[in-house]
Parts: C-alpha cells; sequence; structure tokens
C-alpha cells in the first residue's frame, strides 16, 4: 500500500477517537479479563489475540497525539509512529481474529465496550486498503447489486412463485400501508429459503399484513462489518427509504444477527436522524404474537436440544427470553448450555469473519469454544437464530464429527402451527 | 389403480406411509432431480435408502454423506453467488433430509420436506419464462408416489 493510504487510514483512527475511546484507553487496567472472554485468544492461546490488543495502533495514536506524556514521548523519539508494518500485522488481528461478538465489551470491568473500538477502527484500515478480499467484494456487490452475495431480485421472485405454487401462501411484494416490512438476508435466500415460507405463514395465522420490497430486500450491512460507515450508511438509507415510501409501521430484521445491530441501532446514527418506524428483530415480533395470543402451536419436538444465542442479539440487543419462551411452545426438551444468552460463546463466524476465505483455519479453532459448550451437554438438535451461526455451526459441527442437526427457530415455530383449513393452500 | 392428482393428496397419501415407506419414496425424489447435481456421494447414499435391508447404522453414515455434501455446496456467506448455481445444494439438502430423522411433532413429514427441497433444486433452474420445469417437478412427484403405493399393493403390502 502506499504511504498516502497508509496516512488515510492513520487519519481515519483518529478521527474515530472520540470522547469515549478516549476515556476506554486512559481506563484500561491491563486487567487481562478480556483475553479470557475471547474465543480466539482461549482457543489459540496467542496473547496477540487479546481483545485490547486488536486496537494497539489506535491506542498509540491516541497516546502519541492526545495525552501530553505521548507527545513527550514521540518528540523524544521514544515511541514509534504507526506505520506501513502496524497495518499489514494487525489486519489479520483487527479482521479476522475478531468476529465482533461483544463478549470482551461485556466482561471488561471499567466498562471499555472494546469490541466497539475494534469496529472503528476496521474504518481506518478498510480506508488504508487493508481489509480482506472477501469483504471488499461483498460489500462491492452490496453497493453495486443491493446484496454482499450478489442476490438479485429475480431470485427472490422465483421464491415467492416457488412459494405460491407449493403452498399457496403468497410473498406480497411492494405492498404500501402493510404492517411489517420484512427483510431478508441473502443467505437465507441461497440457503435457506424456508424462512420465508415460515414468515408467510405465521403472518397469516397472526392475522398481520406484511411485505418486502422490491428495492430494499437485503438486511445484511456490509458496511458495517468492513468498517466503511458512508457505505453502511448507504445501505441504511435504502432500507429507511424503502419502509417510508411504504409507509410500514415496523420493520422486522431476518435471523441474522449483525444485520439487526446494523439496522436497529448503528442505522439512526449513521444516517443522521431517527426512524419513523420500529425495528424489531423476527424474535422480537414472535414474541409479541406470542404474547398476544396470536400463535397456536401443536405438538412438541422429544429431541434434547438448545439454542445458541447470536451474538448481537442477545449481547447488543438484549433479546434472552424470547428465544426461550418460543422455544417453550414447541419442546419440553430444552436445555441451557452452561455459558449462554448473554455470556454465550460466539460460533466465530461473525463480524465478516465468514465472508473472509483467510479467516477459515482460524474460525475453525475459535469454534472449539463452541464444541467444548455442546460437548459437555450431549444435546440431539442445536436449534439457532441467524443464517450466518447456522451454516459456521453446522460446519463446525461437520469438521469435529458431530452429529447434531442446527435449526432456524422461525423455521422450526412455523413447522409447529396449527394449520387452519383453506389457508396456505394445505388442509 | 391409486392416482394422485395434486399436492393436497400427495402430502396425505406421504402422511400415511411409514418411515421407512417415507424414506424410500423421498429417495425417489431425489433421484428424480439427481441430474442437476455432479456430487457421486449423493447416488451412493440414496441407493442405502433404497434398500430394505439398510442398518441404522449404513443409514447414519448415508446420512452423514448427504449432510457434507450439503456444506460442500452451500453458498459461503458474503460470497459472489448466482441462484441458477444452487440446485446441486438442494438436490444435497433433499438427500440429507431423505437420509435424517423423520419430523416429529410437526406438521411436515420426512418425504413431504425432501419434496419440497427436489422443487426448489428445480425452482433455481427455472427462469422467469419457463415456470413448467417445477411443475414438471411437482408431477413427477405425484406419479412416483402413486407408482410406489401401487407397487406396495401389488405385492401385498396394504
Amino acid at each position: 500500500m502506499s504511504s498516502a493510504s497508509i496516512e488515510k487510514g492513520i487519519r481515519m483512527i483518529r478521527e474515530q477517537i472520540d470522547a469515549p475511546i478516549a476515556s476506554f484507553f486512559s481506563s484500561c487496567v491491563h486487567c487481562g479479563m478480556c483475553a479470557d472472554a475471547c474465543h480466539f485468544y482461549v482457543q489459540t492461546g496467542d496473547p496477540r489475540y487479546t481483545p485490547i490488543n486488536k486496537v494497539e495502533p489506535m491506542r498509540r495514536i491516541w497516546e502519541q497525539e492526545y495525552t501530553l506524556w505521548g507527545r513527550i514521548k514521540a518528540t523524544l523519539g521514544l515511541s514509534r509512529k504507526v506505520n506501513a508494518q502496524d497495518f499489514e500485522a494487525w489486519e489479520e488481528l483487527v479482521y479476522d481474529g475478531c468476529s465482533l461478538c461483544g463478549r470482551c465489551s461485556l466482561v471488561c470491568p471499567v466498562g471499555n465496550d472494546i469490541s466497539d473500538m475494534i469496529r472503528k477502527i476496521r474504518e481506518g484500515f478498510a480506508v488504508a486498503g487493508h481489509a480482506p478480499e472477501g469483504l471488499v467484494g461483498a460489500t462491492r456487490r452490496a453497493v453495486e447489486i443491493g446484496s454482499p452475495m450478489g442476490v438479485r431480485l429475480s431470485a427472490l421472485e422465483a421464491q415467492i412463485r416457488h412459494l405460491k405454487h407449493d403452498t399457496g401462501l403468497d410473498a406480497p411484494l411492494d405492498q404500501a400501508g402493510a404492517d411489517y416490512l420484512v427483510l431478508l438476508s441473502s443467505m437465507e435466500i441461497m440457503n435457506f429459503p424456508e424462512y420465508l415460507e415460515a414468515i408467510a405463514r405465521i403472518m397469516q395465522q397472526a392475522g398481520k399484513t406484511w411485505t418486502i420490497s422490491s428495492r430494499a430486500f437485503e438486511a445484511t450491512n456490509s458496511g458495517v462489518q468492513i468498517g466503511v460507515s458512508d457505505i453502511a450508511a448507504e445501505l441504511v438509507q435504502r432500507v429507511v427509504d424503502a419502509a417510508e415510501e411504504l409507509g410500514v409501521k415496523t420493520v422486522i430484521s431476518p435471523e441474522c444477527g449483525h444485520a439487526y445491530t446494523a439496522i436497529r441501532f448503528e442505522g439512526p446514527n449513521l444516517i443522521g436522524r431517527p426512524y419513523n418506524f420500529r425495528v424489531q428483530h423476527i424474535l422480537e415480533v414472535l414474541e409479541e404474537f406470542r404474547q398476544q395470543g396470536l400463535l397456536k402451536t401443536k405438538g412438541k419436538e422429544t429431541d434434547r436440544m438448545t439454542f445458541h444465542d447470536p451474538c448481537q442479539l442477545v449481547r447488543k440487543g438484549g433479546v434472552i427470553e424470547a428465544p426461550r419462551n418460543l422455544l417453550g411452545m414447541v419442546t419440553d426438551s430444552f436445555v441451557e448450555m452452561r455459558d449462554h444468552a448473554e455470556m454465550n460463546w460466539c460460533c466465530g463466524g461473525g463480524g465478516g469473519v465468514s465472508a473472509n476465505e483467510r479467516a477459515d483455519e482460524l474460525k475453525s479453532k475459535a469454534f472449539n469454544q463452541k464444541k467444548s459448550q455442546l460437548d459437555e451437554l450431549g444435546v440431539d438438535t442445536l436449534v439457532t437464530a441467524c443464517a450466518n451461526c447456522r451454516i459456521t455451526l453446522e460446519e463446525g459441527l461437520e469438521r469435529n464429527d458431530m452429529d447434531i442437526p442446527v435449526i432456524g427457530l422461525t423455521e422450526m415455530l412455523a413447522d409447529h402451527l396449527v394449520e387452519e383449513p383453506g389457508k396456505g393452500g394445505e388442509t | 389403480m391409486r392416482t394422485i392428482e395434486n399436492d393436497d393428496d400427495l402430502r396425505a397419501a406421504l402422511t400415511q406411509m411409514d418411515v421407512t415407506d417415507q424414506r424410500h419414496v423421498a429417495a425417489l425424489f431425489v433421484e428424480d432431480v439427481l441430474e442437476y447435481t455432479h456430487d457421486s456421494r449423493l447416488r451412493h447414499a440414496l441407493s442405502v435408502v433404497i434398500r430394505a435391508d439398510a442398518s441404522e447404522a449404513e443409514l447414519k453414515a448415508a446420512h452423514r454423506t448427504a449432510r457434507a455434501a450439503a456444506l460442500d455446496a452451500h453458498a459461503r456467506c458474503g460470497a459472489d453467488s448466482d441462484w441458477s448455481d444452487q440446485s446441486p445444494y438442494f438436490v444435497a439438502r433433499a438427500a440429507e433430509a431423505a437420509t435424517g430423522k423423520n419430523a416429529k411433532g410437526t406438521s411436515s413429514t420426512l418425504a413431504w420436506l425432501v419434496a419440497m427441497q427436489c422443487r426448489m433444486a428445480t425452482c433455481c433452474l427455472a427462469s422467469e419464462t419457463d415456470q413448467e420445469s417445477e411443475e414438471n417437478t411437482c408431477s413427477a412427484q405425484r406419479r412416483i408416489a402413486a407408482e410406489f403405493i401401487n407397487s406396495r399393493k401389488d405385492n401385498g403390502h396394504e
């Protein structure tokens, strides 16, 4: 990379250092608790993966430019400025070795949001041209095509036709005034189309109107993952424009962890104004339906099953009880993992890691944390609510010769809905 | 001679089958769309399911094989993907379901789930103007199920 690119990267990192970031650096007590909370560190034993170390270039810029002692040290040549070699060395730590799961932030005794700091240092790395190829490609496709995986509207339309043909259910496109605007992730369209059918069934039983926007059906936000706020804002704006044009009351984020935090929490800050609609994760919507008595289920699963909490949903969104209440409707054989809810361990594939082929071996090592959780539980089925977690878990289980099917919660719930004669083409 | 005219009849017929028969019919559904994949592991997995004397261990191994094929064929998160190339993935998912456990306590039977995955495999290939392909797969599934039921009757299984 040219020195101009590195300078841009340094400038961008400097711009990210706001009051919270500065206070985080000055309050870090070097206790190491974040290390023990990180699956990348725990499973590799490599101190470079200590979460706070992943933002060391940012800390040095902060110290050298915003603290008296740091300035003196820099003037006297006692500290080295961040350079191209640092970007080279830290790129892998910032992207491959962090799934932005937020577990480090949760355990930090002084409340440092280390995960957010890593999210912010990525802004500098992306500008400097030090982002993984996989994420760069995904981001380019998200901007140009509207999907990080290059999924076009015609693919979604084909699934809608399939849905109508085989079940009689409809997935309405561009219906103004609907209660809900449903977003989908490309992973669901490509790998788990059962999700769309599940939504159609649930909405029909709940008696709610819903729609998908042909202009903005994609939920995932590669801009957030790679760390380019301008792109992240553009992707959020597309959804906001669609939601406002259609006049929906609520936008539903699908079973995709980071898509949820991108649209729900980062979104208004990225576009610089509040929304005039609500944003909920699909599990939050289902929980509301359950509380209102709108979901009627029959039968119970007999397999012993547990729930993998998607990090963004549980740690950023605090959605803990909803999945457990919903699981209670369809199983009496639910067991918790030792570390669950807000302390759950990440699958290892979040935060853009799955889109980064270079990180495969490290992701595989990090999965061993999840493996150890599952080994001690001995379950027949693993349920989750994130398409990326689902594939990452399936891959990890397969590599480790573990015969445990992974199921999406929305899909499982829909499978247990009481079918009403004359509805949905089924009797 | 039993005929199956529509999906309601097909689903009802599948629901009445025991799990061994469902697996057999499901495997025939997958064979019908097997041309969409080059993964030879799937043909082997299906041959186990179709054998009446397949042991639990053989079924389990076939299931593992089909699942590995499905994982190999899935669209990677964030990777450049093409919907029209997804057929092999859905064929593998269908084989995985055909060799897996029967869905318990749900509204869907094993064979019905397999039928849906096979139709999705066809759906990937059907262009906007060519919507007959999926209907052809549906018709084939009704015929396969009817022929299976009739052959069972002929052999004295009612």
